[in-house]
């Protein structure tokens, strides 16, 4: 893709960066912050691009340069991404050389350093240090999930730009036009912010189970039905197997919770559009403080599953707690 | 790109470029050793980003052929790969074989190996500079160069800057300058030809492995200079290092002009006795050694409150100048003695908080040291 097919999804950050980049004004340190899957990395590549494509002023992705960015390949664009979850002490030491030594090529030095959050504080602030003094032509791009774990002193040093949550909308869409059922992609599209992870969930051949059982069980709970432990031995999905299904299960099952409570408050814009006239029919079975009680037992056994609780006895736990 | 060649010239030339290859490079294109075949030859280049290395192999050596060139061309192959397949070679020529972009055939005898390769067009444009004004040098004297002074560079990365050796080029004089602040060891080289005034900071890392380079050939080298590079020219060989950026501490103040006193030793017998009483001197401390300087002799001593403590008498060769007592890192003193030559050293002080210098009859090399408070 190139940098200006990103302005459908991030108009304003594209937008700025084409300015400051066409004035010459761009600053010598970013931060990129937003939610998971709006494009910060890929961005922040595109930017580099622009700096070297031979195009000036654009990104064609056919140049040497453009490939090489792409290929992690340029010698003086370095990508520091975190491997295993933390971005090692080794490194930071790496790019601290780097940032000392003149340039292989001619040309800017860039340095895009990904999820700076997974850093710690000692690498941080060694970080801190060269984006402190300012070296010519010299370009470094940090990218956060949650500008809340950052350093404060990393951030007044940054130019932090900050990027929009993608439109559910384009999801949607994306979804539809790889072929996906688009009562399913309405679903999907609210399980993540990531184009691709959406995409791989929604192809995950479980996925269609896992919401024909949330609707099930949450039909069972409207409909005060005393066996939802039953309805769940005689369903296609083990969710006691893989992890993975579980976590998708607890995302759909708080969609549609939310919807109940949406249609509760008298919105009616819910996700499961199938269900509308099941949901106006029983919504008033549940009182508000039950359903806020279920929705809390959900978020629990979310926070449950992160720290690798025995499935069967976290579902089951669940189950007889929404009932 | 089609060629045959003898495999031993082969084999030598990549063990050569090899030594640039690393593991660690966040580029994986750097993995690979990049070969350019023309008529005239082969040009083989190896680099991690910091250090590049690159070999020219000509078809004719003393009018034998050792290249058979049947089409023109490029290919980035893995480096390590290519080596270990040249090593275990079993015939007197091999041959390699572009099929499409990213796929090589290397045949030998009844072998043929198929590896998959990158893109040669995504291989840095590393330019080697040839500037027309070269320092001259003999490969021996810039060894020794780079070892009387890459003993002082800092080791700690806190500031980048002295982990490099300063090359100051200043009225036909080049200035090899290394310091970590506690020490400074400078090395003076008289040349020729003209040459604009430079002054750049190599890292020490490079010159290193430059040393190991060049132990074995024996030759003359030519040094091109620049802002942003420094390379080395040899025998179709070029060796070339990114620079550290930044300005080096100026120096040249620092190493005193007058001294106090002046005492002369016997090097090997002052290494023994600085050896010996660092005996009692604790793994990973900073060891401080102590000079006593009387009329008839010196004592040198070390205490350790832990271990213990261990004096030792010794009469200078000469001496000149007032009495003194100074106490300094013996590690520092050890360093600078073993890297000098000549049997005789003077140490020269100019006050117990003031930095000495130590010297040979050889005027070119100055080792400095700055002393500690004692007591």
């Amino acid at each position: 893709m190139s940098i200006k097919e990103y302005l459908n999804i991030q108009p304003k950050v594209v937008k700025m960066l084409l300015n400051s980049y066409n004035k010459q004004r761009l600053a010598h340190a970013y931060l990129f912050e937003g939610a998971k899957g709006t494009k910060k990395k890929a961005l922040a590549i595109e930017l580099a691009k622009l700096l070297y494509c031979e195009k000036q002023g654009e990104v064609c992705n056919e140049c040497i340069n453009c490939i090489r960015i792409e290929h992690q390949n340029h010698p003086n664009v370095l990508v520091v991404e975190a491997d295993n979850n933390t971005i090692k002490k080794e490194q930071v030491l790496y790019l601290q050389q780097e940032y000392h030594k003149t340039t292989l090529e001619p040309g800017p030095k860039v340095y895009i350093i990904d999820k700076i959050e997974k850093m710690s504080i000692n690498a941080a602030n060694s970080i801190l240090k060269f984006i402190e003094e300012p070296v010519a032509d010299t370009y470094t791009i940090l990218t956060t999930d949650n500008l809340h774990q950052i350093l404060p002193t990393i951030i007044s040093r940054c130019q932090v730009i900050n990027f929009q949550p993608i439109p559910k909308a384009s999801i949607v869409n994306y979804l539809i036009e790889n072929g996906v059922d688009t009562y399913i992609a309405g679903i999907c599209s609210h399980l993540t912010n990531d184009f691709d992870k959406a995409l791989e969930i929604a192809n995950n051949d479980k996925i269609i189970n896992i919401i024909d059982l949330v609707i099930m069980i949450s039909q069972a709970i409207l409909n005060k039905q005393e066996d939802i432990i039953v309805l769940l031995e005689n369903s296609n999905v083990d969710l006691t197997k893989d992890k993975k299904v579980s976590e998708y299960f607890l995302d759909v099952l708080l969609i549609y919770l939310r919807d109940i409570q949406n249609a509760k408050n008298n919105n009616f814009e819910i996700v499961f559009v199938n269900d509308l006239n099941f949901i106006q029919q029983y919504v008033v079975n549940i009182s508000k403080e039950k359903l806020i009680y279920n929705i809390n037992e959900v978020l629990k056994a979310k926070i449950n599953l992160e720290y690798n609780a025995n499935l069967v006895l976290l579902i089951d736990h669940l189950l007889l707690n929404l009932m | 790109m089609k060629f045959k060649i003898i495999n031993e010239i082969f084999i030598e030339a990549i063990n050569n470029v090899n030594r640039a290859l690393s593991n660690k490079t966040p580029m994986p294109i750097l993995k690979s050793v990049k070969i350019d075949l023309t008529n005239e030859g082969i040009n083989l280049t190896a680099s991690d980003s910091n250090i590049t290395i690159k070999q020219f192999i000509p078809t004719f050596i003393n009018d034998k052929q050792i290249i058979f060139v049947e089409e023109e061309g490029s290919s980035a192959i893995p480096g390590k790969l290519l080596q270990e397949v040249l090593r275990k070679a079993n015939d007197e020529f091999v041959e390699l074989t572009m099929i499409e972009d990213k796929l090589v055939h290397i045949n030998f005898k009844n072998a043929v190996f198929t590896l998959n390769c990158l893109d040669v067009k995504e291989y840095p444009n590393i330019n080697l500079i040839s500037s027309n004004q070269p320092i001259i040098v003999d490969s021996k004297k810039l060894s020794e160069i780079i070892r009387q002074t890459v003993i002082s560079i800092a080791t700690s990365e806190s500031r980048p800057i002295l982990t490099g050796i300063n090359f100051k080029v200043q009225d036909n004089i080049l200035y090899c300058i290394a310091t970590d602040s506690y020490r400074l060891s400078e090395k003076i080289f008289k040349f020729d030809n003209e040459i604009t005034d430079i002054n750049i900071v190599v890292p020490g890392k490079s010159l290193l492995e430059l040393e190991k380079l060049i132990q074995s050939k024996p030759g003359e080298i030519k040094i091109h200079l620049s802002n942003n590079i420094i390379s080395f020219e040899m025998d179709n060989l070029i060796f070339q290092s990114r620079l550290l950026d930044g300005t080096y501490p100026e120096t040249s103040r620092l190493i005193p002009k007058e001294f106090g006193l002046t005492l002369g030793f016997n090097r090997h017998e002052l290494i023994d006795i600085v050896d010996r009483v660092s005996l009692l001197s604790k793994e990973g401390a900073t060891n401080i050694i102590k000079f006593d300087v009387y009329e008839d002799k010196t004592i040198i001593s070390l205490e350790s409150t832990e271990i213990g403590k261990v004096v030792e008498e010794v009469h200078p060769l000469s001496q000149e100048g007032s009495l003194l007592r100074i106490g300094f890192n013996a590690k520092y003193l050890l360093d600078a003695l073993r890297i000098l030559d000549d049997n005789i050293v003077k140490i020269m002080f100019t006050g117990e908080v003031r930095p000495f210098i130590v010297k040979t009859k050889d005027e070119s090399i100055t080792q400095l040291i700055l002393p500690v408070r004692i007591e």
